[in-house]
């Protein structure tokens, strides 16, 4: 069976949250970010995909609507240990160019 | 026997139109690559392409309940993956494709998915026969 729930580590530091994800961003997944990650007080956004198998496009869909949140407000997003497959994602829809993603 | 006679070994499965199933289809398309032993990297592209294709026909092609007939094939050294279902008549390569010069937030919503089914495959097709829409995704193998 493929690793294709979603979990959500969450630490927070002042306004600055690191959201460690493993398993998959897909359309039963994705909502449950959504959900379970709370901006209100956030200013630096942090997404660590180390261990995230896939990223589909209602994946790309969510981080599209925190980065507007985070943008709304002045503050900055990243997405850090994106595994290379995963980077293609982004690079071949454009969406690195906005989003900030890096190895 | 040709080469292509020789490669074919069909393995079909029918899913719920439903994309509750989506780890259902994943399982099984991970498991038919294994036999034929495609490379990891591409079977995340297969996959990848898949799900679009998948996800786009849980959601639009019938109004209530449906189905899906997955196929995969082996055909002059290409993986191939067909979804045949018999919902709403609807070529999705017709879609434009998203202008990815656009920055996100001023591009249109929808077409994502498929374009990344495009960009994530090596051949694409679609055709309508006997009332079924079918699209055939391939990678090199």
């Amino acid at each position: 069976m493929a690793n294709s729930e979603l979990k959500i580590e969450q630490k927070k530091d002042g306004g600055k949250l690191l959201c460690k994800l493993t398993g998959w961003l897909d359309p039963n997944t994705s909502p449950k970010l959504l959900e379970q990650v709370d901006v209100a007080e956030v200013n630096m956004l942090i997404f660590d995909l180390a261990d995230v198998e896939y990223v589909f496009s209602s994946g790309l869909r969510a981080f599209l609507v925190f980065q507007k949140m985070i943008e709304g407000k002045g503050g900055t997003m990243k997405l850090v240990n994106v595994p290379d497959q995963i980077r293609f994602v982004f690079t071949d829809t454009g969406l690195d160019e906005l989003l900030e993603v890096k190895e | 026997m040709t080469m292509s006679d020789f490669d074919s070994s069909k393995t079909c499965l029918t899913f719920p139109a439903d994309d509750k199933k989506l780890r259902d289809l994943v399982d099984f398309l991970k498991a038919d690559m294994d036999r034929h032993n495609v490379l990891p990297n591409k079977q995340f592209n297969m996959i990848s392409a898949a799900e679009e294709v998948f996800v786009n026909i849980s959601n639009y092609a019938y109004d209530g309940k449906g189905q899906v007939e997955v196929t995969s094939f082996v055909q002059d050294a290409t993986y191939y993956v067909r979804f045949a279902d018999e919902g709403k008549k609807y070529n999705p390569l017709e879609h434009e494709d998203p202008d990815i010069t656009l920055k996100p937030k001023d591009r249109p919503i929808g077409g994502l998915g498929i374009f990344l089914a495009k960009k994530f495959s090596d051949k694409i097709s679609y055709t309508y026969e006997n009332g079924q829409n079918i699209l055939t995704i391939g990678i090199n193998l």
